[in-house]
């Protein structure tokens, strides 16, 4: 498939700063927001500054972003609320002996917020919650075992990460079982081979896996792994870690209508700042108690502050409600360009985390095509991970970006031709 | 190494290495110097394993089949993996034992291993040869067939890359130098069906800007994070393709540095 030229943002910047890194950082950026899984050339690789949906890079390009730093910002960039709470804390105290009595009023917010929730665990990032969730599910039933569905992302620790990535061993995995999404059979024929060996199940909401569609529970799904779970002693825990507060503030098991023993949340709690939380139910509580698990910034009191004002804000304006909408509009509108160039878009995922496949193209080289002319043009779509809406995005930025995404279709076509 | 290792590496060292003879063949004068007049096909194969290769000779020109033939040839039989690994490392003198056929050709035999110095000579060539940009792209050639072909042993065969393989998705991965060498691998359920030159319609491909990098690449002293950053390496298409393959790329280079 021939790429076609076209205009649009230049990024001698970003690459120049990139060929400086590679001198002395592994891989330059690395992770996540390495360029390997973008299109480079096409796509920044810094930040200068960044306001409300919009960030600018280096370059001086300013970008509609829908990646929200891949989950974080959902209130947008530099928010006056979530800075002014984060600066009143930290004109008083951060990182000290002790945590801050902030601490407390985050828990017990949560706590009043989330169904399921009656203690709440603090640490940074997504990953510290997926690995103390399964630490703590391991305490509470005296079992070794973890069932997780293939594929699903958990964080990068040796036990969810795949075989194959640098360091990590076929040992690693010595308790970790597979189960295909959606199959329920396959979950129930497994927990009957491993009787009494399974500690915990957990996967992620729905199915959102880099670089494939988005696969949403099948009916009944959720239910019946619940049900199991339950029986069966099996501690049932929800990786939100990516989805959560964008589909309901009580946590994505209140959205699919089921009740996780454990949820894990990080990116959206703090609005950007680095916070993570597992909360869990009261007979979880006292294992949760037991399992050592620590790091030296993980009771700083500027982020947990930042975190309430974020979680009470979103609650306020029902940013739930506007973030579907907008997510919306944004899918609805690429459709519709899509079948006025004669290419059917595939949306995919709920509005408010969606993202698209060209029908016809399951290599997604259209993807690539078309997200980084998107981008190229001033809206940050990203070719193969699902994107992020926020509160912050408004019709009129959605609507510039069906413009960009209007002639960037074009050269889709051309491409084709 | 343990034996299942040792096994992989034997199955490298006849499926992959061996048969870049075909293609030296084709320009080096010491090669066809050697192979003058030979007709007679010459199959190494490894003692109790379904693995053979076999080396057919015709108009000064090396013909590979990576399996055994039913005509009269000269076998030369190895008595295991190891010793097979240690031969074609250098690590041994000893050497594979003939059929009733090699015996008949001691002089020929004689010629085998010089033969088979032949494929070192571009595999782990001098800083000379590299200075010349045609052998450079000859070496880049050989090791990205011989990268080809070894990935299907270790995917369909070590015990650890096994399971990962069978989870990659299916698909077309192609793998060129800019304007110069390249290769295609077929992944299906599991199997792996590599070739030489381009594919018609990859469902990935990754492509090396300059022979410089790719060299680098094939030797592994290349961030390849860094490199598709800075657009030296440009990859498409299926890229969980092309990842699900760079751990078995990772445990070749391991396989050969051994």
């Amino acid at each position: 498939m021939a790429e076609a030229e076209s205009s649009g943002y230049q990024f001698v910047k970003s690459a120049e700063l990139f060929e400086r890194a590679s001198r002395v950082i592994p891989g330059a950026i690395y992770g996540h927001m390495s360029p390997t899984l973008m299109v480079p050339g096409s796509y920044p690789f810094y930040t200068l500054k960044a306001e409300g949906c919009r960030y600018t890079d280096i370059d001086g390009n300013e970008f509609i972003d829908y990646m929200c730093g891949y989950g974080p910002m959902i209130l947008g960039y530099k928010h006056k609320i979530v800075d002014k709470a984060a600066a009143e804390q930290q004109a008083l105290a951060d990182t000290t002996n002790h945590p801050g009595p902030i601490m407390v009023e985050l828990a017990e917010y949560m706590v009043n917020l989330i169904p399921i929730a009656d203690w709440v665990f603090f640490a940074k990032n997504g990953g510290d919650m997926t690995t103390y969730a399964i630490l703590a599910a391991r305490a509470h039933t005296n079992r070794k075992k973890i069932v997780t569905i293939r594929n699903h992302y958990h964080g990068v620790a040796p036990w969810c990460t795949g075989f194959g990535h640098g360091g990590i061993t076929a040992e690693d995995h010595t308790n970790i079982l597979k189960v295909e999404w959606n199959d329920l059979e396959g979950f129930r024929q497994l927990v009957k081979k491993h009787r009494d060996q399974i500690a915990a199940f957990i996967a992620m909401p729905y199915h959102h896996i880099t670089f494939e569609e988005q696969i949403m529970p099948a009916p009944g799904y959720w239910k019946g792994l619940e049900s199991i779970c339950r029986s069966e002693g099996i501690v049932l825990i929800l990786d939100d870690v990516r989805a959560g507060f964008r589909l309901s503030l009580g946590g994505s098991g209140e959205f699919f209508g089921f009740e996780p023993d454990l949820i894990c949340f990080s990116k959206a709690m703090g609005n950007g700042y680095p916070i993570s939380a597992c909360v869990g139910k009261k007979a979880l509580m006292n294992a949760a108690a037991k399992v050592f698990y620590t790091g030296s910034f993980w009771m700083s009191a500027v982020p947990m502050a930042a975190s309430l004002a974020t979680l009470k804000n979103l609650k306020e304006i029902n940013a739930v409600e506007k973030i579907e909408r907008m997510g919306k509009m944004l899918i609805n509108g690429l459709v519709e360009i899509g079948n006025r160039h004669g290419l059917e878009i595939s949306p995919s995922g709920p509005p408010a985390i969606p993202f698209i496949h060209f029908k016809e193209d399951p290599n997604l080289y259209l993807n690539q095509i078309f997200c980084s002319e998107v981008t190229k043009r001033g809206s940050f779509f990203h070719p193969h991970h699902n994107w992020f809406l926020s509160a912050a995005h408004e019709e009129k930025d959605i609507n510039e970006t069906l413009n960009h995404a209007e002639a960037a279709m074009k050269t889709v076509k051309a491409s084709l031709s | 190494m343990e034996a299942a290792k040792e096994l992989v590496l034997a199955r490298i060292h006849l499926k992959a290495i061996v048969p870049l003879l075909e293609d030296i063949s084709e320009f080096d004068s010491e090669t066809q110097q050697i192979i003058k007049g030979w007709s007679k096909p010459i199959q190494f194969q490894l003692a109790g394993e379904d693995v053979a290769v076999t080396l057919s000779f015709r108009e000064g020109k090396v013909f590979a089949l990576r399996d055994r033939i039913n005509k009269s040839k000269i076998t030369l039989t190895f008595s295991n993996a190891e010793t097979l690994n240690a031969i074609f490392q250098g690590r041994s003198k000893k050497s594979p034992r003939p059929n009733l056929t090699g015996l008949f050709h001691l002089k020929k035999l004689l010629q085998v291993d010089p033969l088979l110095k032949r494929i070192e000579y571009y595999m782990k060539p001098g800083e000379k040869l590299l200075e010349d940009h045609n052998s450079l792209e000859q070496c880049v050639r050989l090791t990205l067939y011989a990268m080809a072909f070894g990935v299907k042993e270790i995917g369909e065969h070590d015990p650890e890359m096994k399971p990962l393989a069978e989870h990659l998705p299916d698909g077309l991965v192609e793998i060129r130098v800019k304007d110069g060498p390249a290769v295609h691998i077929t992944v299906k359920k599991g199997a792996f069906t590599p070739a030489k030159g381009r594919a018609e319609k990859p469902s990935a491909y990754l492509e090396i800007a300059d022979m410089e990098t790719a060299w680098n690449m094939v030797q592994g002293t290349l961030d390849q994070y860094a490199a598709i950053g800075s657009g030296k390496i440009k990859i498409r298409g299926l890229i969980p393709l092309i990842d699900g393959i760079n751990p078995i790329l990772d445990r070749l280079s391991i396989y050969m540095a051994d």
